[in-house]
């Protein structure tokens, strides 16, 4: 099946909780309301025409100091514009004492610097415009990348999750799904419902913080050493400190 | 030990320190990648039998030298910590690598920065990872230890 059908597809079944979709290189990626991700991801796995029955992954992505470029971009365009507002100023102040000859090229200069003026602020709006998709409510997206192994074809779901959010679990769905979860649980900190296990994975059970958050330093963190000092015999520990901190 | 005569106690020592260095037993525990260079190190083409050490023991409780072949994690600390506690003595560790000695390149939350913090290490062999050579010159010099040092203290 080709990706805009899917696509189609999908938005006839779904409607609105289908939000949008992109393409890159042939891969196609669909972002999905949360409330209706688990409909959604059954009904990939169980329409005859898709029958995504294999899920190669699934993780999540903490946006939280996402750069956003487009936003940058029109930041930086409004602050050419005001480079150039000065410079008309600084010309204006110069054409009143200027001869007659280099008064014609001045005033030449300041015409053409507000045409650009004019173009420049244009750009700036539409930017802003665009920027717009960047900007986001919620800090996580979970990802499911599906394929289907009968028809050949592959798809992207993601979702916007929040902190305080419960997503439903996807293990009655596709089973390998298990281990993914819980490794979301344990270095995101992402709720899933409807588990048949969930527990920290990766990181020691009573371990606190979440360590693929943007905000967690990589270093560590000051309470992290307990997690040695209360599990060793005492008078082993040779260093004040456990991690090597800056 | 009831021999109380120093002379004695020394030449024996001696003897037994021999016996011990060219038989030392390691202990099965590979905890990343310098464990294939451990694996490769016990293989035909490098051959730690001509050591005397090609018996890779399960259990730690057959084993006295401990080779930390890797990363060693906090979740995994307390873990070592006990296969060592679970060594009889005498018993000799070596850090095998940059991350056993150090932490290496993983400068982070979840690597204990240098194994000495949880247990006494007696060899420290660095590299990244150490060829099966480099682990055999870091068995010479353990040898080297005993030769000096006697191993009825150790
Ligand atoms: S020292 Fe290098 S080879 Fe050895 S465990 Fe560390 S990263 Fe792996």
């Amino acid at each position: 099946m080709k990706n805009d059908e899917i696509v189609g597809l999908l938005k006839g079944e779904f409607g609105e909780a289908v939000k949008a979709s992109a393409e890159l290189s042939g891969d196609l990626t669909v972002k999905v309301d949360l409330s209706k991700l688990h409909e959604i991801l059954q009904f990939l796995r169980s329409c005859p025409s898709l029958e995504f029955d294999y899920l190669p992954f699934m993780t999540a992505i903490d946006y939280s100091v996402y750069p956003k470029p487009k936003t940058k971009e029109a930041e930086a365009k409004l602050k050419e514009v005001k480079t150039k507002e000065e410079k008309i100023k600084e010309d204006e102040e110069k054409l009143t004492e200027a001869k007659e000859e280099e008064a014609e090229s001045l005033k030449e200069e300041i015409q053409k610097l507000k045409e650009e003026i004019v173009k420049a602020k244009e750009e700036a709006e539409k930017l802003k415009e665009e920027a717009k998709e960047e900007e986001r409510e919620k800090q996580f997206d979970v990802v499911y990348q599906l394929r289907s192994i009968k028809h050949s074809h592959d798809i992207r779901i993601k979702a916007e999750v929040g902190e305080e959010d419960i997503v439903e679990s996807a293990t009655d769905i596709w089973s390998s799904t298990g281990c993914d979860e819980c490794e979301i649980y344990d270095m995101f900190g992402i709720k899933f419902k409807n588990h048949p296990d969930l527990r920290r994975i990766l990181m020691p059970e009573d371990w606190v913080g979440h360590p693929y958050r943007k905000d967690y330093p990589l270093k560590g963190k000051e309470g992290d050493d307990e997690y040695l000092d209360t599990r060793l015999p005492e008078g082993q520990l040779k260093k004040p400190e456990h991690t090597r901190m800056p | 030990m009831g021999v109380e005569n120093v002379f004695i106690t020394e030449k024996l020592d001696k003897l037994i320190s021999w016996g011990r260095r060219w038989s030392f037993w390691p202990l099965t525990c590979g905890l990343a990648c310098c464990a294939i260079e451990m694996m490769a190190a016990s293989a035909a083409r490098f051959d730690f039998a001509r050591f005397g050490s090609e018996v890779f023991r399960p259990s730690p409780r057959h084993a006295d030298v401990f080779i930390i072949a890797g990363t060693l994690t906090k979740k995994m600390a307390p873990v070592v910590r006990k296969l060592y506690d679970q060594m009889p003595h005498p018993k000799w560790v070596v850090a095998m690598g940059s991350c056993a000695e150090t932490g290496g390149v993983f400068d982070t939350y979840s690597v204990v920065q240098g194994v000495d913090i949880v247990i006494p290490v007696d060899v420290y062999m660095p590299g990244c990872a150490p060829t099966p050579e480099a682990l055999q010159y870091a068995w010479i010099k353990l040898q080297d230890k005993l030769r000096k040092e006697g191993s009825l203290k150790a």
